[in-house]
């Protein structure tokens, strides 16, 4: 006989699991919508003229966007009794074409009129490592699924003749991360024809060229199985070499060192700052020798004005990260 | 009607674990032709050299949960998930290309049912396979719910045809690298560790499975229902957890091991009457 508690729990599970496979559901698109919009033409077309074919959201992420939402109205709600203005919530917002069809819809998550300003809001959750590594709008830009949240805000404010937008993110433990941004004149351009281009596209029931296979956007697709994109992945080259093998046994031994010499450095640093001799248990001399560098005081205008010219000359370059993984055969 | 339309956010969808069993994939065309024999005579000392670097790097590459244990006592096997395979696939360099993918419909007692197939060339270093990897409508992971089969209206294709299709690009790694089929022991001499793969038993001819889990606990107490035709015994451990089985030798075997103190191993299945008892030893 299971005892009743085993028995409960069992029974919870099996209705949220019904719970969450019935709210998972698969809806027709008639055009982009603006929190989707993704680094693929191609995708984005599937997106309304196969979306039936998107498989659907299990319960692990179901339960995840329904997490999502939850957070969402806890954060209006807070915000109200902050004494904050939210409205305008779920707004519907279309951007139209110059031929005044609709090409994208969305909705924003609320505006906050603040200083005589109205601020779009954008409300997102995350998992708290991937929070972790999000500090500013900018930290967007790392991952294919983050990129679009900062197009679905730009979007919101170019359709609102908003200047700012405010992303209000949040790891699931209460913690918030208040992220400002700037209304992109060039991203949102280059957001409308995307959205244009794709909207053509649709018209003629035309599928855009594949991307060149992308890891990060093709590996995570929903339609990869109507795509069908060749995946190429480059060889790894195989070098025996015994002196690289010591030399980096040698470098990730000293690692942690590294990081702790930075760390002690700074606290000693700030231990000792404006003193200029010190000696400690008669055994160290610690001295501050005065030198002088070049610093650069501008005035607030001067250094908006240098920001603004050096945008104009902001390339992306390739680089490289070089990563040292130990294959260390099920033990990681 | 575009302003009435329903405007639905979504988020990307995370990377969901689709998984075939061995039997749903396999290979449609790579076999060696009589000049690659040849070749492969002339150099074969070389090739093993290059094969077993390859397969010592790739083994480190696999994580633990990437492999899945399949099979009986004293005939298991070890077979890489999705997940594992991708992780030495994308590092080693494996290609996939000029897929195809079709469906299958049929009619049998039970309704309407289809499957997708999924072909590829999984590609290394200039060898090329030609191989599937099939889902259906019938597959008790996607087709069935509360031990029924669904209604095909009801069964997700978008996720059988991601699971065919990945179903492919996992039997491209395991040939290309010769991973099908690994005897546990081997890699567990090779240092891959193996304690925390899932372990699947399968159950008569049917080729169904039902995930077996074990613990090691030790017995608090046996007790003992009796039935018109049958005698159900629970074996309660120190932590109050009830496993139940039919089997007097297995409850034997619980009532020695409470009486002396020692542990058990009790592998297990869950079904809708609990926690039965598949298997039971001393610890």
């Amino acid at each position: 006989m299971r005892d009743p508690a085993h028995s409960l729990a069992d029974a919870i599970i099996s209705k949220r699991v019904s719970r969450l496979e019935g709210l998972s559901a698969p809806y027709p698109r008639r055009n982009s919508i603006l929190s989707d919009i993704s680094e693929c033409d191609r995708q984005m077309v599937y997106s309304v003229l196969e979306w039936e074919k998107k498989p659907l959201a299990g319960p692990d992420l179901q339960a995840r966007f329904e997490a999502g939402k939850s957070f969402e109205r806890d954060v209006v709600r807070e915000l109200l009794d902050l004494g904050f203005s939210f409205e305008k919530s779920q707004l519907p917002v279309q951007i139209k074409n110059r031929a005044g069809e609709i090409i994208a819809t969305g909705k924003i998550d609320g505006m906050i009129k603040f200083e005589g300003v109205n601020i779009p809001v954008e409300i997102k959750s995350m998992h708290p490592q991937i929070f972790q590594t999000i500090k500013s709008a900018d930290d967007f830009q790392k991952r294919p699924y983050l990129r679009k949240y900062t197009r679905q805000l730009q979007a919101y404010m170019f359709g609102n003749s908003c200047e700012w937008g405010l992303f209000i993110v949040g790891d699931f433990l209460g913690n918030w991360r208040l992220l400002p941004i700037a209304l992109d004149y060039g991203e949102a351009e280059s957001i409308l024809q995307r959205l244009e281009r794709v909207h053509e596209a649709i018209k003629k029931k035309e599928y855009p060229n594949r991307i060149v296979y992308d890891q990060s956007i093709c590996g995570k697709c929903p339609f990869s199985t109507i795509c069908l994109q060749d995946i190429v992945n480059t060889e790894s080259e195989f070098v025996d070499s015994v002196e690289m093998d010591s030399q980096i046994e040698r470098h990730e031994e000293l690692k942690p060192l590294a990081s702790e010499y930075d760390s002690i450095h700074e606290n000693l640093k700030e231990s000792f700052k404006g003193k200029s001799k010190v000696i400690i248990n008669g055994r160290w001399l610690i001295q501050s020798i005065p030198s002088k560098r070049t610093t650069y005081e501008l005035p607030k205008e001067v250094e908006e004005e240098i920001s603004e010219i050096k945008k104009q000359y902001a390339v992306k370059v390739p680089v490289e990260r070089m990563v040292i993984e130990k294959l260390s055969r099920g033990e990681k | 009607m575009a302003n009435t339309q329903e405007i639905i956010e979504q988020d990307p969808l995370a990377e969901e674990e689709l998984d075939l069993l061995p039997t749903d994939t396999g290979v449609v065309a790579g076999a060696l032709s009589i000049e690659d024999q040849l070749s492969l005579a002339e150099n074969i000392v070389k090739l093993v050299e290059a094969q077993n670097k390859i397969r010592m790097a790739l083994l480190g590459l696999a994580q633990i949960g990437d492999w899945v244990v399949f099979g009986d006592d004293g005939k298991e096997k070890a077979e890489l998930n999705f997940a594992g395979a991708m992780r030495i696939g994308s590092t080693l360099g494996c290609s996939f290309t000029n897929w195809s993918a079709e469906k299958e419909n049929g009619t049998d007692e039970r309704g309407t049912w289809f499957r997708w197939n999924y072909e590829c060339d999984a590609v290394f270093r200039g060898r090329t396979v030609r191989v599937y990897g099939r889902a259906s409508s019938r597959d008790k992971f996607f087709g069935k719910a509360h031990g029924e089969f669904k209604q095909i209206i009801d069964v997700d294709e978008g996720n059988i045809r991601m699971a065919a299709r990945r179903g492919a690009m996992k039997e491209g790694v395991k040939v290309l690298f010769g991973l099908h089929h690994m005897d546990p022991n081997e890699l567990a001499k090779l240092g891959v560790r193996l304690e925390h793969a899932t372990n699947v038993k399968f159950k008569g001819r049917a080729n169904e499975s039902e995930e077996t889990k074990t613990v090691t606990v030790q017995v608090k107490e046996v007790t003992i229902k009796k039935g018109e035709t049958w005698l159900k015994y629970s074996v309660v451990d120190s932590s109050g957890v009830v496993y139940y089985t039919f089997s007097e030798s297995f409850a034997t075997v619980a009532k020695a091991a409470k009486e002396s103190g020692g542990k058990v191993n009790i592998s297990y299945i869950v079904d809708k009457f609990g926690s039965q008892i598949k298997g039971i030893e001393n610890a």
